[in-house]
């Protein structure tokens, strides 16, 4: 199945929670599309996803880019859920709650060079103090400043108690 | 610590104890002096008898010699009482000189009889001190090996004690360092991690994940 139709869903979705919501409305557009006999399935799906999901149907509609049997529909969408789940993610640990700015600053800067956008997976966790964890494709760096101060913290209070001693 | 001196003085006791009553019962059997008691007793009875032999002659001999003048006495019954005076006075010293020269005999037999005593008594002192030089440096000897072996024994048991308790209490006072520093350090960190974390504002938070995002593309890890 040609893919780059399904990139056009997966523009500004850099997070994991928008993926859950385009997961969600895809998979009600399927649901929908053997339900409804309705020509135009963004006519159907309307109020049941979100305003972005509908557009980007209604656009493909415009475009004939959208199969029109439901089965075919159906397939088309389930090829949209396979194509997002198989999605780069990069899980963060982040000491503050980021702005989605700032969100979207990080998403640009990891999409620098890269073919395709990373869905990130952001939690918030104070204890790191500052800077970042990272674990991609399951390996783990840990970028953030609490080992870093336990380290300087470790170097200092041995050099003290080594000068007591 | 306080037990292994303890059990130590214990020991030292118990064993002095057993060693002075080995010596107790050696002195008794080496003090026995019933014999030489015996020999006293023997020869203050030999003396009492000759004593006794000696003063019963000597009466005897005056009384014999007075009953002998008074019968001559008899003979004469017309003689004066200044001439009984005399005769009276004459027996009384004749009396009188047997019993001194008996007394001196009595008194040579006493001085021989003392002189078997001193030198009874001198033997057995002999004896004893001998005796007790024996028992005294032997047991003296056995005393010295039993204390030094006891010395060395404690001393041992005292070494291992002191060494099993310096390696505990340095392994236990390694083991108080290592629990304090660690909640030092662990009191340190928190404390200094929550100063730091309220001091940083948000833009400098963003800048610092930049930071750690350019180094971990440079690192090429993503």
């Amino acid at each position: 199945m040609d893919t780059s139709v399904f990139k056009e869903f997966t523009t500004n979705i850099n997070t994991v929670d928008k993926l859950n919501e385009l997961l969600t409305d895809a998979s009600e557009a399927e649901t929908t599309s053997f339900a409804s006999s309705a020509k135009h399935l963004s006519a159907s799906i309307k109020g049941k996803v979100s305003k972005k999901f509908e557009e980007i149907i209604r656009n493909l509609e415009a475009r004939n880019e959208l199969p029109k049997s439901p089965e075919d529909r159906s397939k088309f969408f389930e090829g949209l859920k396979e194509y997002l789940q198989k999605l780069p993610r990069i899980s963060l640990e982040l000491a503050f709650n980021p702005t989605e700015k700032f969100v979207n600053k990080i998403s640009n800067f990891l999409k620098e060079g890269s073919d395709s956008t990373p869905i990130l997976d952001i939690q918030v966790k104070p204890n790191i103090l500052a800077g970042t964890t990272i674990e991609k494709d399951g390996v783990f760096k840990d970028y953030s400043y609490t080992t870093r101060l336990d380290q300087i913290l470790k170097q200092k209070y041995s050099q003290r108690t080594n000068e007591n001693v | 610590m306080f037990q292994i001196v303890l059990i130590s003085s214990l020991i030292i006791n118990v064993i002095t104890l057993i060693i002075l009553f080995a010596f107790y019962q050696s002195q008794k059997r080496v003090l026995d002096v019933s014999p030489f008691i015996r020999n006293i007793h023997k020869l203050r009875g030999m003396t009492a008898k000759k004593e006794e032999k000696i003063l019963r002659e000597a009466v005897e001999k005056s009384k014999s010699t007075v009953d002998a003048t008074l019968t001559e006495l008899e003979g004469v019954e017309s003689l004066s009482e200044e001439a009984k005076h005399d005769l009276q006075k004459q027996t009384q010293e004749l009396v009188q000189q047997i019993i001194s020269k008996d007394s001196e005999v009595f008194q040579n037999i006493i001085k021989d009889i003392t002189e078997a005593y001193k030198i009874e008594l001198q033997n057995l002192n002999n004896l004893q001190k001998e005796e007790y030089s024996k028992l005294f440096s032997s047991s003296k000897a056995l005393l010295e090996i039993e204390i030094a072996n006891l010395s060395q024994e404690v001393a041992r048991i005292s070494t291992e004690g002191k060494a099993k308790v310096e390696a505990e209490l340095s392994a236990y006072k390694q083991k108080v360092k290592t629990d304090l520093d660690q909640r030092v350090f662990s009191v340190l960190s928190d404390v200094a991690k929550e100063t730091i974390g309220q001091s940083i504002d948000i833009n400098k938070h963003e800048e610092l994940v930049m930071k750690a995002l350019q180094k971990a593309k440079n690192e090429r890890f993503i």
